[in-house]
């Protein structure tokens, strides 16, 4: 089952997508859930989805909450602060660190250096960066293709 | 660009490569390949029009694998 809980128009609407290749969608699913039972924090995964979905303008995608990260005590006090997490004291050494590589992931990747992984890998573990990166470009497809075949509700 | 691994190995006497370094998440990476074979092997878009997808794609990213 998919991780995060999309408001009703935003479900409808990608399930009617998604529906055209069922196998496709549920391999999808199964994929995103792995990585949210994975060893990084559901907390950070979260934030940084948010933070993705923010710079490529998904609708969709912020309309969505992981229910694994409001559970671990995510509130939208927090996702509110988001864009100013760079200085905001509530958010982490990881945390910040993750979010810095999301900003970078999105806006240049050619420009991730040697030591932007090596932070990485020193909070989360090789494993870790393996399941954190496989989640930005898994939701890098997500709120692409959200935009492109109009999934969010503003859409219409 | 450079195509050095910036992670280590997870298979012991192994050096770091696309298939080494992927395996420090067997789980995710299971998904990942899962999901992958999927995306390949079916639907109505043919093998060649995948490939020429994928690579004009790994040109626009600047991908040296």
């Amino acid at each position: 089952m998919d991780p995060q809980v999309p408001s009703d128009g935003v479900a409808r609407r990608r399930a009617a997508v998604l529906g055209a290749r069922p196998e496709l969608a549920a391999a999808h699913e199964h994929l995103m859930s792995t990585i949210w039972a994975g060893r990084v924090s559901p907390v950070t995964l979260e934030l940084c989805r948010l933070r993705m979905a923010t710079l490529l303008a998904s609708e969709a995608a912020l309309s969505e909450r992981s229910p694994a990260a409001v559970e671990a005590g995510l509130t939208e006090e927090r996702i509110a602060l988001l864009p100013r997490w760079p200085t905001d004291p509530s958010f982490s050494a990881e945390e910040r660190t993750c979010i810095g590589f999301v900003e970078q992931f999105v806006i240049d990747h050619n420009q991730i250096s040697d030591d932007d992984v090596y932070a990485l890998t020193e909070l989360l573990t090789a494993e870790g960066v393996v399941t954190f990166t496989t989640a930005l470009i898994t939701w890098d497809n997500q709120h692409r293709l959200d935009n492109a075949l109009h999934v969010a509700d503003a859409r219409g | 660009m450079s195509t050095t691994p910036r992670l280590p190995s997870a298979v012991e006497g192994a050096p770091a490569n696309i298939v080494t370094v992927r395996r420090n998440a067997p789980a995710v990476m299971a998904a990942f390949d899962a999901m992958y074979a999927v995306l390949l092997g079916g639907g109505v878009a043919g093998m060649d029009v995948k490939e020429a997808m994928r690579l004009r794609n790994a040109m626009a990213s600047g991908c040296g694998l």
